[in-house]
C-alpha cells in the first residue's frame, strides 16, 4: 500500500491525506448544488446525466489541479487535448463530457509521473461513478402509477376510494380533480407511490370492484418524468 | 368512519429499491461529511506561524594557529562535553625554534646587565646568574626537544621513501643518526636540568627587608622570561581539542594534518536534544503573544503527531526570518532579509521526539 502511495515524482510529496480530502470535498460540495437543482428545478429540461455531472465535475476539476499542480505548461497540454478530443467528437450529453474529462486527466496524471494520484483519482472517480449509477442519483422518481377514473358517487364518498389506494401505495397523490357540472361524479387522476408495482392488476381489479369507479387507466410514471 | 384496508406486503427487493434511491445518497453525504471533518480538523487548520525546533549548536575552533591530528570523530558520532576528540599541532618545530632563539637572546641580555653590579649585591646577583643559568639550560632543552621533533618528523618521512627504495641507505642512517644524537642529548640535557633544579629552590630570595632593588627588578623580568619559556616548552606537545558540549558532530571543517588560523572552526556540534521552539509572527500580528500562551503544535512528518506546547520566551524587537521558516511560508527568499517578524519561543512536548532544525506547525489555542 505504501509503495502504492509513493509514486508519484515532484518536488515535493504528494500528501494524499489532502488529496482525499479536496476529492471528498469536491463530491459534497457537487452532490448539494445537485440537490438545490433538483428541487429547484422548473420546466420540461429536466436531464439526470445534467445533475449526475453536477456532482462529477468537481471532482474530477479537483483532481485536474493537483495534477495541474501550478503548472503552466501542463494547463496548457490539457487544454490542447480537450480541444483536440472536443474537435472530433460531438459530445451531446454532458455526462459523455465529464467521462472524456476524467479520462484525460488521469493521462495526464499517468503521463506527468504523478502515478499514485492518478491511482488515487481513478479509485475515487470510479466509486463516484458507481455510487451515481447505483442510487440512480437525480432520477425524480416520486411516484409509480398515474391513475385516472371517474367517480360516479358523491364527493364526500371519495374517502372510500382512497382506502382502497391507501392499501396499495405508500402515497397517494390526487394531481387532478375535474367534477361534473350536475355534480354527481368526478374525473380523478392520482399519482401513487406503489407498496408493491407487481401488484397493479389487483388494484385495477379492486378498484373495479369498488362502487362508483368507472374508466379506470393507468400509465406507468417513470417515463414521464426523464425528458 | 371505516377502518383502513390492511397495506399489502412490500417484497424485499422494492423496499431496497426504495432505500437505495432515497436514502442511501444521504447515508453517502453523511459519510463524506464525517471523513471530510476529520480530515479537515487534522490537516486543513491553518497555522498561525511555523516554528524550528531548535538545539543547542557549538563550534570547536583552534585556540592558536597549528596542524589538526590524531582527529577521531566522524560525522554524526555522539561526543560528551570534554571528550578528546583530536590534536592540535600548535606550529611547526621550525618556528618553535625561532620563538626559543629570541628568548636566549634576551636572557643573554640579562646576564651582561649583571656585571657593573656593585660588590653588596654580589652575592645575590651570583643567585640570580644561578638561575638564569639553570633557565638557559632549560632553553638548550626546549631547544633540543624542538629539533628532536623535527629529526623525528624528518626520519619518519624519509622511512617511507626509504622503504620504496626512493632514499639511499646512507642518507638514512645519516638521519637516524642524527636524530639519535639529538635523542641523547635531550636525555642529558634533561638530566642536568633536573639535578639543578633542587638547588635554585633552595637558594630562593626571601626579600625579608622588602626594599626594592636592582635585583627585584631584574628578578621579574627573569620570571617573565621563565613565563615565556614555560609557554614555549608547552608548545612542544600537541594540544587535546575538547568538545564543548554534549551532542553529535554535524559538520567536520578540517581533517588530519590541515592547518588553521587562530579561531577558524574545526567541528560544529549540535545537541542532541531539542531545547525550544522558535517562530516569526510576521506583521500585521495576527495575536497579541503573551508568555505561557497554549499553542496546538502539529508536526510536519509522517505521521502528524500534535501535542500542547506554550509560549516561554517574546522577542521585542522585530528581526529578520531566517531563510528556512520564509521557505516554509512560502514567501521568496532574498539575498537581503525583507521580511521582518516577532520572534517567540515555545515549550518543547516531551511525548514529540523532535529532531533539530524540524519545522513544526503551530496553531493559537487561546483566543
Amino acid at each position: 500500500m505504501n509503495a502504492l502511495l509513493q509514486g508519484d515524482y515532484g518536488i515535493a510529496p504528494t500528501n494524499f491525506e489532502t488529496v482525499l480530502l479536496a476529492m471528498l470535498l469536491a463530491f459534497l460540495a457537487g452532490q448539494f448544488i445537485a440537490w438545490v437543482y433538483m428541487y429547484t428545478h422548473s420546466g420540461i429540461s429536466y436531464s439526470r446525466s445534467f445533475v449526475v455531472s453536477l456532482i462529477l465535475m468537481p471532482v474530477i476539476v479537483a483532481l485536474v489541479l493537483m495534477v495541474l499542480s501550478n503548472n503552466l505548461v501542463t494547463a496548457f497540454g490539457l487544454m490542447a487535448v480537450f480541444a483536440i478530443v472536443r474537435f472530433r467528437n460531438i459530445l451531446r450529453d454532458t455526462l459523455d463530457t465529464s467521462y472524456v474529462l476524467a479520462v484525460i486527466v488521469l493521462g495526464m496524471a499517468c503521463g506527468t509521473q504523478k502515478f499514485s494520484t492518478a491511482i488515487v483519482g481513478t479509485l475515487v472517480i470510479a466509486a463516484v461513478m458507481i455510487y451515481l449509477w447505483y442510487t440512480s442519483f437525480g432520477h425524480r422518481h416520486r411516484y409509480d402509477l398515474i391513475l385516472n377514473l371517474h367517480w360516479s358517487r358523491a364527493a364526500a364518498e371519495i374517502p372510500e376510494l382512497e382506502r382502497v389506494l391507501g392499501r396499495y401505495s405508500f402515497k397517494a397523490h390526487c394531481a387532478n380533480r375535474h367534477f361534473d357540472s350536475d355534480s354527481t361524479g368526478a374525473d380523478l387522476s392520482y399519482r401513487l407511490l406503489l407498496r408493491d408495482p407487481e401488484r397493479v392488476p389487483d388494484l385495477i381489479r379492486d378498484l373495479g370492484n369498488l362502487p362508483g369507479v368507472e374508466q379506470v387507466s393507468s400509465m406507468k410514471a417513470e417515463d414521464e418524468t426523464e425528458i | 368512519m371505516t377502518a383502513p384496508l390492511d397495506p399489502v406486503p412490500t417484497p424485499p427487493a422494492h423496499r431496497w429499491r426504495q432505500v437505495r434511491m432515497q436514502y442511501l445518497p444521504l447515508v453517502a453525504f453523511a459519510l463524506a461529511l464525517g471523513a471530510v471533518a476529520v480530515l479537515w480538523t487534522q490537516w486543513v487548520a491553518p497555522p498561525t506561524l511555523i516554528g524550528e525546533a531548535e538545539a543547542d549548536r557549538a563550534e570547536l575552533r583552534a585556540a592558536a594557529p597549528g596542524t589538526v591530528t590524531g582527529l577521531n570523530v566522524s560525522l554524526f558520532q555522539a561526543v560528551t562535553a570534554g571528550q578528546v576528540v583530536g590534536y592540535l599541532q600548535p606550529q611547526p618545530p621550525a618556528v618553535l625554534e625561532a620563538s626559543l632563539a629570541v628568548i636566549r637572546a634576551e636572557i643573554d641580555v640579562m646576564r651582561a646587565t649583571l656585571d657593573p653590579v656593585s660588590g653588596q649585591q654580589r652575592v645575590a646577583l651570583d643567585r640570580e646568574r644561578l638561575q638564569l643559568d639553570w633557565m638557559g639550560k632549560r632553553v638548550e632543552l626546549a631547544a633540543l626537544r624542538g629539533q628532536l621533533l623535527q629529526a623525528e618528523t624528518t626520519l619518519a618521512r624519509t622511512a617511507a621513501l626509504h622503504q620504496t627504495k626512493m632514499v639511499t641507505d646512507e642518507r638514512f642512517d645519516e638521519i637516524r643518526n642524527t636524530r639519535d644524537a639529538l635523542l641523547a642529548q635531550v636525555k642529558a640535557q634533561s638530566e642536568l636540568v633536573e639535578q639543578l633544579e633542587p638547588g635554585i629552590r633552595r637558594l630562593s630570595p626571601a626579600e625579608a627587608d622588602g626594599k626594592v632593588s636592582v635585583t627585584q627588578g631584574l628578578r621579574a623580568a627573569i620570571q617573565q622570561k621563565e613565563s615565556e619559556l614555560r609557554l614555549a616548552e608547552t608548545q612542544l606537545g600537541p594540544q587535546p581539542l575538547l568538545a564543548p558540549i554534549d551532542g553529535i558532530v554535524t559538520q567536520s571543517f578540517r581533517r588530519n594534518g590541515e592547518a588553521v588560523a587562530t579561531a577558524e572552526p574545526i567541528l560544529a556540534l549540535t545537541g542532541a536534544q531539542v531545547n525550544r521552539i522558535t517562530g516569526f509572527l510576521r506583521p500585521p500580528l495576527p495575536l497579541d503573544p503573551q508568555r505561557g500562551a497554549r499553542f496546538e503544535l502539529r508536526t510536519r512528518t509522517q505521521p502528524r503527531r500534535a501535542a500542547v506546547t506554550a509560549i516561554t520566551q517574546v522577542g521585542h524587537p522585530f528581526e529578520p526570518v531566517p531563510p528556512t521558516l520564509l521557505a516554509a511560508m512560502h514567501l521568496p527568499v532574498a539575498a537581503q532579509p525583507t521580511d521582518l517578524g516577532l520572534r517567540i519561543q515555545f515549550s518543547v512536548p516531551a511525548n514529540l521526539a523532535l529532531r533539530p532544525g524540524e519545522l513544526v506547525d503551530l496553531i493559537a489555542l487561546d483566543p
